[in-house]
């Protein structure tokens, strides 16, 4: 079996991917992966290992030049792609994965003659391949500043049906150095030179055993230098930079190709997420991530598009303090905080999408459930119960719509009003109801159309809060469990009391008797 | 009227209308510069729009042995000093001579270039008094002047009209998009385009 995996994003994103090809192999350990990506981030290769077996280049640099110059022939960028058109097709691979998910990769695709293609592609004069309830949810969510309870990698994983091995395991290591890297490719993302050094001699003061070094691409140490001493600075390459990775104790980075490098090597790391990152959607995937998400209002902002505010707002936010307590948590082994609440949507979520309401196979941790955010999320659940039955009392009948030519906001009134003031209260903050806003957005020809439209999102909603109230019984049973137990009127179960942790032993002699 | 004059190193440089088409003090210097700034070339065979006192011509096949090179003009006063010149590149860099820009669609260059998609280099120091001629040559040859569309394009079945309606002197793959995608071309010819028309947002 031959597999061709599209991955035509930046090197960070290359590297993020790595689960993903871990998945291939482990799916199909005797196919050919064969990896197309940019050109430039050929020196990935060092990285992968034996997880690619061939690669091919999207030379996105030449073909721009060869479009953008005037001497070259207006069809050499077509020739020069077609040529990697038809060398791909010679490979006659039987599937292809589209882990890139924009126009251009659809079009690509579009182009081959691969019978089998999973994710986005362009055939037939449309866009098709998004099918899985899973890619459609990453494309509402990934495609625009829309907030997603999963990982890119998580979703991806399910929707291409590939296993996800557990996040790499972070060992706590013998060493006492600890990095930086201060710069990322996004002047928005970066924490001033200053703060590092500042947070630099704060480590260095306080845990006098540590010492700090500054991760540098060659091209980035002029800047370095600026604000730490020459012997402290690692000029190196990717490939040296992951073995400086494997033997740290601990990194400390922006949102860069390094924080997915330390992540896929299981170094624990501090993530300061500024600017356009964002750590749901692309965070270091590691269960070693102490990640620090800045509070101010503008963040996360749109991605490619300079920072709007009279100063760096986000960054500023952020204190030495704040990063030194999580350098702290981080190198005394001290696990990041679990966030339950996303925790919980994530299970509802992955049930919506996965089209069962069955609980079976979803482990809860009883404890989980006791604590303030679980609560909150159970008021939070109370609350979407009665704004479901608010939006589905405002919604006019649809025989009020029939045979209508035009609509007018205040047809729609009440609705549109309470739409509006969840959206302004910011209380849905995992969308739930989501298509029930982006319906109202929506330009129809017929009015009935649009109450077509919001039935259809309402129903979205519905489903999704029906399988949160199932989350919540099931909770319910657990702590009410908990309850007979501990009064001891708690049926006994094959296994015995939980507390034993084993059955009560049978007495074959009273058996006899 | 093309004239010649002898510098300090013996070298003769055209003149056209009192006006020297190369640097007249070092013309081996201003040309090697030439012939470095334009990095790799992306295809074996290139066109250099522009003969003037080719010496920038000498350059280039000196910097890259294996490079065919064939040069356009409206000049044939300039020719005989070329060859005489630079006789050691009477077999390597064949010259076409041409009155208007348009007649270099009837040349074996031209089906040449269509063939090969070369690669089309000026040196607009040596244009003189010809720039006009020489732009249209130069976008004749590389595809992005509207006349030449419809042989460029000529695979794709494009609607010509439609291209005519760009006001622009050097066309885009860009301008041509729209036109692509009316034509016969098939849907995977259509989708190289459409990842091309991605890397131009």
């Amino acid at each position: 079996m031959k597999i061709l995996v599209v991955s035509l994003l930046r090197l960070g994103d290359i590297i993020q991917q790595v689960p993903l090809l871990r998945g291939l192999r482990t799916k199909y350990p005797q196919a050919s992966v064969h990896l197309l990506l940019n050109r430039q981030f050929a020196s990935v290769e060092e990285i992968l290992g034996d997880l690619v077996d061939q690669y091919h280049y999207f030379e996105r640099e030449a073909l721009q030049k060869g479009i953008g110059e005037a001497q070259f022939n207006i069809l050499w960028s077509y020739r020069k792609l077609d040529q990697l058109v038809q060398q791909l097709n010679a490979q006659n691979f039987d599937v292809a994965y589209n882990v890139t998910h924009n126009k251009l990769s659809a079009y690509l695709l579009g182009a081959l003659n691969i019978e089998d293609t999973r994710g986005l592609y362009f055939k037939e004069k449309r866009f098709q391949g998004l099918d899985s309830p899973w890619l459609k949810y990453f494309n509402e969510r990934f495609s625009s500043n829309n907030t997603s309870v999963f990982h890119y990698i998580e979703i991806l994983s399910h929707a291409f049906g590939l296993p996800l091995q557990s996040q790499t395991e972070v060992l706590k290591k013998k060493s006492k150095t600890v990095l930086f890297q201060c710069l990322t490719s996004d002047p928005k993302k970066n924490w001033s030179l200053s703060s590092f050094k500042m947070l630099k001699e704060e480590i260095e003061r306080n845990l006098v055993d540590y010492k700090v070094k500054i991760l540098a691409a060659p091209f980035e140490r002029d800047l370095l230098v600026s604000a730490f001493a020459t012997e402290d600075i690692l000029s190196c390459d990717l490939n040296q930079a992951m073995e400086h990775l494997k033997s740290a104790a601990l990194l400390v980075t922006g949102d860069t190709s390094i924080k997915h490098l330390a992540a896929q090597v299981g170094t624990p790391l501090v993530e300061l997420v500024l600017g356009s990152s964002d750590a749901a959607k692309t965070g270091a995937y590691s269960s070693g991530a102490y990640q620090i998400q800045t509070k101010v209002p503008c963040a996360p902002c749109v991605h490619s598009v300079a920072c709007p505010q009279k100063s760096h707002l986000c960054a500023e936010s952020l204190t030495v303090e704040d990063v030194f307590v999580q350098v702290w948590n981080a190198l005394s082994g001290q696990a990041p905080n679990k966030n339950i609440s996303l925790m919980l949507d994530k299970k509802v979520w992955e049930l919506y999408l996965n089209g069962t309401n069955s609980m079976e196979g979803m482990t809860f941790n009883a404890s989980d459930f006791q604590t303030t955010e679980a609560k909150a999320w159970k008021e939070e659940t109370n609350y979407f119960n009665r704004l479901q039955a608010q939006f589905e009392t405002e919604l006019p009948s649809r025989e009020s719509f029939l045979g209508r030519k035009s609509l007018s906001s205040s047809d729609l009134a009440s609705f549109i009003g309470l739409a509006q003031e969840v959206v302004r209260k910011k209380i849905d903050r995992v969308g739930y109801f989501q298509t029930v806003f982006e319906a109202l957005l929506v330009r129809f020809v017929q009015p009935v159309e649009v109450w077509d439209r919001l039935n259809m999102a309402l129903k979205q909603s519905r489903d999704l809060l029906r399988i949160r109230n199932l989350v919540l019984q099931k909770n319910d049973i657990h702590s009410k469990d908990g309850g007979y137990y501990a009064k001891g009127i708690g049926h006994l179960s094959d296994r015995g009391f939980e507390e034993a942790g084993q059955s009560v032993p049978r007495d074959y002699e009273d058996a006899a008797i | 009227m093309i004239t010649f004059s002898e510098n300090h190193e013996s070298s003769l440089v055209a003149f056209e209308a009192g006006r020297a088409l190369a640097n007249f003090s070092n013309p081996q210097a201003e040309a090697l510069k030439w012939s470095y700034s334009l990095g790799a070339m992306p295809t074996q065979h290139v066109v250099i729009v522009g003969l003037g006192a080719g010496f920038h011509v000498a350059a280039l096949a000196d910097l890259d042995p294996q490079l065919k090179i064939t040069v356009v003009d409206n000049r044939p006063g300039l020719l005989p000093v070329f060859r005489s010149q630079f006789s050691e590149l009477s077999e390597r860099v064949e010259v076409v001579i041409f009155q208007n820009a348009e007649d270099l669609f009837k040349t074996e260059l031209y089906q040449e270039v269509l063939n090969q998609r070369c690669f089309v280099l000026s040196f607009q120091e040596c244009w003189g008094e010809n720039s006009t001629v020489f732009t249209n040559a130069f976008a004749h040859l590389t595809g992005r002047s509207v006349e030449s569309v419809k042989s460029h394009f000529e695979d794709f079945g494009i609607n010509i009209k439609a291209i005519y309606m760009q006001n622009k002197n050097m066309l885009s793959i860009k301008d041509v998009l729209p036109a692509i995608e009316s034509s016969h071309a098939t849907e995977n010819e259509k989708n190289v385009f459409r990842t091309l028309g991605e890397l131009v947002k």
